[in-house]
């Protein structure tokens, strides 16, 4: 049972830090920790796979969730009492991917993370969902725990949005 | 035939796949190895902890059952109440002593020690 659940994570583990870098914003320290983070919920048993869905949409899932109990922290730490908790222990971290990391990302990927960066959170989520992890819309409502007509609603408008901000022609061909 | 109607995102989206995948950290099993270490340790501390202290109240329990030097004790102590018994206030004399303000008592009050 346990190599198979590593076995499941391992085939995963790329496409997980994928999802949790667009979950983090493209913090890619964050996304570390935040994957790190649904490891050791797994580990320790406190997110368990029922069986209700496919493993990959529930992990996906947990990663979601996660990522937002990160931010929630994160959010702490820019409150003003987590600014003085900053000041006084000199603790600080650019969230910002490094220059070098800049560089090396090419001009499209920087251009799509720019886009999705205006969307609505939950119109870019199906959008990544679907064009980078190859998910249903069906699996997507799943992983983000709303109903499928809303899903559906936030990828049609999504992708409209996106064309306009990529600046991409829209294809009517059948 | 059917062309796909989203061919001008999707680019965007492969190319950020395998930049992203690129970055990403290796995959490591020990992640998942490490983390149950903590987690024997709790059950050790469930089933342990109880266990010890079931023990050490069996012990306590157990120990005064045992036949002790009692003996020796009672003779260690000093002995009390070795005078011969008296009758109670026996030091006391009778209506040896009456107060000026006696008379203001009603007299079924007045007490008569023996």
């Amino acid at each position: 049972m346990e190599r198979e659940l590593a076995d499941n994570l391992e085939t995963l583990h790329h496409d997980a830090f994928g999802w949790a870098l667009h979950c983090c914003g493209g913090d890619h320290a964050r996304a570390e920790e935040v994957l790190q983070n649904a490891y050791l919920k797994l580990a320790q048993g406190r997110a368990y796979h029922g069986g209700q869905s496919s493993f990959r949409t529930w992990w996906f899932g947990v990663i979601r969730y996660t990522a937002h109990e990160e931010l929630r922290r994160q959010r702490y730490r820019e409150s003003l009492l987590g600014k003085l908790w900053l000041q006084l222990t000199g603790d600080s971290r650019d969230p910002r991917p490094s220059p070098s990391h800049q560089v090396e990302l090419n001009e499209q990927t920087l251009e799509l993370r720019a886009a999705l960066a205006q969307l609505p959170a939950r119109q870019a989520e199906v959008l990544h969902l679907v064009f980078y992890q190859d998910l249903s819309l069906s699996e997507a409502a799943a992983v983000m725990k709303i109903g499928l007509g809303s899903v559906r609603q936030h990828y049609e408008r999504g992708k409209a949005r996106l064309r306009s901000l990529l600046q991409t022609p829209a294809s009517h061909e059948d | 035939m059917k062309t796909d109607p989203d061919h001008d995102l999707r680019p965007f989206f492969q190319a950020q796949r395998r930049a992203d995948h690129s970055e990403a950290p290796l995959w490591n099993p020990r992640l998942l190895e490490s983390a149950h270490k903590p987690k024997q340790a709790s059950w050790i501390l469930r089933v342990g902890l109880p266990a010890t202290a079931a023990a050490v109240l069996a012990v306590s329990l157990w120990m005064p059952s045992t036949p002790t030097s009692q003996t020796h004790l009672s003779e260690a102590l000093p002995v009390l109440l070795d005078a011969p018994s008296e009758p109670l206030f026996a030091s006391l004399e009778p209506s040896a002593f009456t107060s000026p303000s006696d008379f203001l008592l009603p007299a079924h009050l007045s007490i008569q020690l023996p």
